[in-house]
């Protein structure tokens, strides 16, 4: 095999036999003899090829389903395919999930011992690395304690640190980033680079598209067990959310479609509406939820660049209030905050909010860049700044999707000239 | 098709005795007496049997006592390591289906603790032969060494063939027990082979366990060798089996995990 190539897939093909009806018990199989177990045919990975070349970051994304932990489970040997062959080069350090085998009741430093060692350590390795496992995770105080007094994160800081000190030459990784607060996660980060600059290969499945888009060199794109397109990371993750975007709005009109013709015209479609949970204060008003609707008030989560934004907070008033000031933010989902506007100093009657029980604010041609973004809405007494009731994060987000490939949270009005 | 696969890449040794330590700290992690019930439980079930049997059926037998503590030393040994080699597998899914481990390393290493147990029970049964004042020699040693060897054997003949077959069928545990506790009773543990009539000990040769059993106690107690011939023809029959668990435990491996 070429030496340059780290794991070359040539055609696999991968199909799972879900039973209709599960028989495990000799006693199903015994009363049911004669019929024969209809099988289901699920095929979770159609003829897909691929090469990972050596110290490439590559990654490997698609919605739920799509087949991309069965790859990287083939690419583990834990499944083997149905046709095709996989063939590695170098070795392969699979780590589908992080601490692996870590087992709750045993203190800190033996699962470093346990996972080690499944991992592929020797002892004397392990004994070797301990220090340096101990000191990245940080856990010093702690390694005596079980595991299972840890908190989550906690768990993951030690797993990982035993995981990059196993040390191969090809590292598979599985959502491993999805947990873990942002500090931890930078760290992971920045020590994946440091493979890559060891020439080490990566390959991350991840659902995450900023750090795909970020760190990963190559991207394949599975849907349906299919490889979509592979590619450059930019335009494949490109590729990913315009597909989301059509089936979120192939979704929004299944939904319409059910709703009889009428109710449509009356924009009044309740798209799974997500009620925000609160404690049953009495309250002057309260915040009820808060939706996204394009211009012609129907419910939409994903927007192209340049298109309009409506953002309606629905609330309810316990007393006979007949003035209210709202303010509505705009945040990335990074938290930075993008803009803000209020009722108060925009000098707006809010009567007719009170009587229809929703607010409006639209939003024209939003120049907002790809990216994710929350609403963060409060009701304030009128005349004063004094809060009655507030809405930390929208529990929705809306996504924006820019045409071209600018990046940046912003989109300028821009010419080259 | 062809898999270029990182299977020499695990250091056998280290994880087996890793996931057979842990296997230990488990089992005995939060119990009082801990450890000690490796002696303390096939050590109660041998003075119920030997109160029962030697006082009510067998008082006339000499060193009757020896002879069941023989016989159920290497008993508890097969079926614990029978079962917990047949349990392994679905035990520890939770590791199987995220990385990847050789089947047979899981299997052996769920042995591990039977091993153990069964050595430290030996050390018992020692004793107790020097208190009985039946030491065997070295040849008989020697050879009591092939008979535990052949024990492990089939153990892990028929666990290489079961831990598969059990995640496809998740009645097999339960028939297991009962199949433990007929073997049991066709074993020479509680009785001597000679207290059946001949052609009932043919019957009862059928079942592997009498033979070593048996022969075990010849050399143990008697200072005997038993007949050689048998061995051979035990062992004779027992490498293919052996060799045909392997086969089957591989073969069987393409598609388990995903059905555990």
């Amino acid at each position: 095999m070429n030496n340059d190539i780290a794991i070359k897939v040539d055609h696999i093909s991968k199909t799972f036999e879900i039973p209709q009806e599960r028989r495990n018990s000799i006693r199903e199989r015994m009363l049911e003899f004669r019929k024969k177990t209809i099988y289901e045919k699920y095929n979770a990975l159609e003829d897909v090829s691929m090469e990972i070349r050596r110290g490439e970051f590559f990654g490997i994304i698609g919605r739920n389903g799509s087949g991309k932990s069965t790859f990287l489970k083939i690419l583990a040997g834990i499944y083997t395919p149905d046709s095709g062959s996989v063939a590695v080069n170098g070795q392969i350090s699979p780590f589908l999930e992080l601490g692996v085998g870590f087992n709750p009741e045993l203190s800190g430093k033996d699962n470093i011992f346990l996972n080690g060692t499944i991992l592929g350590l020797t002892f004397k390795e392990i004994e070797r690395k301990y220090h340096k496992i101990i000191e990245f995770s940080e856990l010093e105080r702690f390694i005596h304690l079980k595991v299972k007094n840890y908190s989550s994160g906690m768990q993951v800081r030690l797993a990982f640190s035993v995981a990059i000190y196993a040390n191969k030459e090809i590292l598979l990784m599985d959502e491993v980033l999805a947990v873990g607060d942002s500090n931890f996660q930078s760290k992971c980060l920045t020590e994946f680079l440091n493979f890559k600059r060891q020439n080490k290969t990566i390959v991350l499945v991840t659902h995450d598209l900023g750090v795909a888009r970020k760190y990963c060199d190559r991207l394949m794109l599975l849907r349906s067990g299919k490889d979509v397109m592979t590619g450059g990371a930019r335009e494949v993750a490109a590729e990913y959310t315009l597909q989301n975007m059509s089936d979120e709005e192939r979704r929004i009109y299944q939904k319409a479609q059910q709703k009889n013709a009428e109710e449509v015209v009356v924009n009044d479609i309740h798209l799974e509406p997500i009620f925000i949970e609160k404690n049953p204060v009495n309250k002057a008003a309260t915040i009820e939820k808060i939706e996204f609707l394009d211009e012609n008030k129907n419910l939409k989560n994903i927007f192209k660049t340049g298109e309009d934004l409506v953002v309606r907070i629905w609330f309810s008033k316990h007393e006979s209030v007949d003035k209210l000031n709202f303010g509505i933010a705009i945040y990335s989902l990074e938290d930075y905050y993008i803009f803000g506007i209020n009722t108060l100093l925009d000098h707006i009657s809010t009567e007719k909010y009170l009587q229809k029980g929703y607010c409006d604010v639209h939003y024209r041609r939003i120049n907002l860049g790809t990216n994710k973004y929350y609403i963060r809405a409060g009701i304030y007494e009128d005349q004063s700044e004094k809060l009655i009731d507030y809405v930390d994060q929208s529990p929705e987000y809306f996504q924006v999707q820019a045409f071209n490939q600018n990046t940046g949270i912003i989109h300028l009005d821009y010419e080259w000239v | 098709m062809k898999n270029l696969f990182h299977h020499k890449q695990l250091h056998y040794w280290d994880t087996i005795w890793m996931l057979a330590k842990t296997d230990l700290k488990m089992r005995y992690q939060g119990s009082w007496l801990g450890a000690i019930w490796v002696f303390l439980k096939p050590f109660c079930l041998f003075l119920i049997l030997n109160f029962v049997f030697s006082n009510l059926f067998f008082k006339h037998n000499p060193n009757y006592t020896i002879r069941l503590l023989v016989g159920l030393v290497l008993w508890s040994f097969f079926s614990e390591a029978t079962t917990v080699g047949m349990n392994s597998l679905l035990d520890k899914a939770h590791i199987l289906k995220k990385i990847y481990i050789p089947l047979w390393l899981i299997i052996i290493s769920s042995t591990v603790h039977s091993a153990l147990a069964f050595f430290f029970n030996l050390v018992i049964l020692f004793i107790f032969l020097i208190a009985f004042n039946v030491f065997p020699g070295i040849l008989q040693i020697s050879v009591f060494i092939i008979y535990i060897l052949l024990i492990y054997g089939i153990s892990l003949t028929y666990s290489f063939f079961a831990a598969p077959l059990y995640v496809k069928f998740r009645d097999l545990n339960q028939i297991w027990e009962v199949l433990l506790s007929v073997l049991f009773y066709a074993s020479p543990i509680i009785y001597p082979i000679t207290a059946v009539p001949p052609h009932v000990q043919s019957i009862l040769y059928l079942n592997p366990m009498t033979l070593l059993i048996e022969h075990s106690k010849v050399a143990l107690i008697d200072h005997g060798i038993a007949r050689f011939d048998h061995l051979l023809i035990f062992i004779a029959i027992f490498i293919p089996c052996f060799l045909g668990s392997i086969w089957f435990l591989k073969k069987s491996s393409k598609n388990l995990i995903e059905r555990m």
